[in-house]
């Protein structure tokens, strides 16, 4: 399908009118797999990415990069949220490959008042030493990129935000990824009947002590 | 138990909230992409801080840690009602102190 055609169908069914058939859904995550970060924005540096040495010099709050780079440098060089060895290529084709897998939980919503796609999938392989259960993209309308990437502290109950409003599933993470078939509890959340996503009540720190002992970590 | 991980979001949460003032003063004219990736990060980290602060309550903390805790706590408060005209949430210590 067409890349345009994936854009039209994503404003379709933000705007309520259409439900994705299984070739239609595979349209729009191709098209958000592909979108990546915007190449052509700048972001400030700021705090978090300050003091990292990046391309041969000492990264300054006040610096302006490709917000791929400032996600790198916040999200895997600072905040080790990703394996140790990750460099910049291998962390945004990480991306890539989890939002095409087919285990990965798809959500339409709005942040902040503007329309945006959600992909979450267990970090499994590229949980680092200070990553966590989950792995969320969030994937912009307006920009048609993805604005940030992260393993949220607190795992899908991110989704409850206030922020985040009129969240609607349109495909469940799996319980289990090929890259870890060992026992795996559900997606732990499900939509209720008017679209909102609701915690079944199975904790997310529970899962975690659970795939820790099963896996011996 | 006060893990790595605590600590580094305790050092994160201290750097973006040593950030909020320029980032409620630049807010309105930041791209739409950078307010949406700023406001999903501070949703995350300020997550994580809530996690902190009931290590602190519980007194989990090392003297330096609290103090640190402490520090973003004060800050939160003073820049409160920024916060809130920019629309980005608040942990509950801050706006319901127990601390």
């Amino acid at each position: 399908m067409e890349d345009i055609g994936a854009v039209q169908l994503i404003r379709e069914i933000a705007s309520g009118t259409r439900i994705l058939t299984d070739s239609e859904l595979k349209a729009v995550i191709e098209h958000i797999a592909d979108a990546g970060f915007d190449p052509l924005a700048l972001e400030r540096a700021r705090g978090r990415a300050a003091g990292i040495e990046w391309r041969g010099r000492i990264v300054r709050s006040s610096d302006m990069l490709p917000p791929a780079e400032v996600h790198y440098l916040r999200h895997v060089v600072a905040g080790h949220e990703w394996p140790d060895d990750t460099d910049l290529s291998t962390f945004l084709s990480s991306i890539t490959a989890l939002i095409r897998d087919e285990h990965s939980g798809l959500l339409f919503s709005s942040f902040q008042g503007t329309d945006q796609i959600t992909i979450v999938r267990r970090s499994v392989n590229l949980r680092g030493p200070d990553g966590f259960e989950w792995v969320l993209v969030d994937y912009r309308l307006a920009t048609g990129h993805w604005v940030t990437v992260f393993q949220p502290h607190k795992g899908l109950d991110i989704l409850q935000s206030p922020k985040r409003s009129g969240n609607r599933v349109s495909r469940h993470a799996a319980s289990s990824s090929p890259i870890n078939p060992g026992p795996r509890p559900a997606w732990p959340h499900r939509a209720d009947t008017n679209g909102r996503v609701v915690t079944n009540g199975d904790d997310d720190r529970h899962d975690d002590a659970r795939y820790r002992r099963a896996h011996g970590r | 138990m006060v893990t790595t991980t605590d600590m580094m979001t305790l050092d994160t949460a201290a750097l973006m909230v040593a950030d909020l003032p320029e980032v409620i003063a630049e807010w309105a004219q930041l791209p739409e992409g950078e307010r949406a990736s700023w406001g999903a990060d501070w949703d995350n980290e300020m997550a994580g801080l809530e996690r902190v602060a009931g290590l602190a309550s519980r007194g989990r903390l090392t003297a330096a840690q609290y103090t640190q805790f402490q520090l973003i706590a004060t800050r939160l408060t003073t820049l409160t009602a920024d916060v809130q005209d920019i629309g980005l949430a608040l942990p509950s210590f801050v706006l319901t102190p127990s601390h």
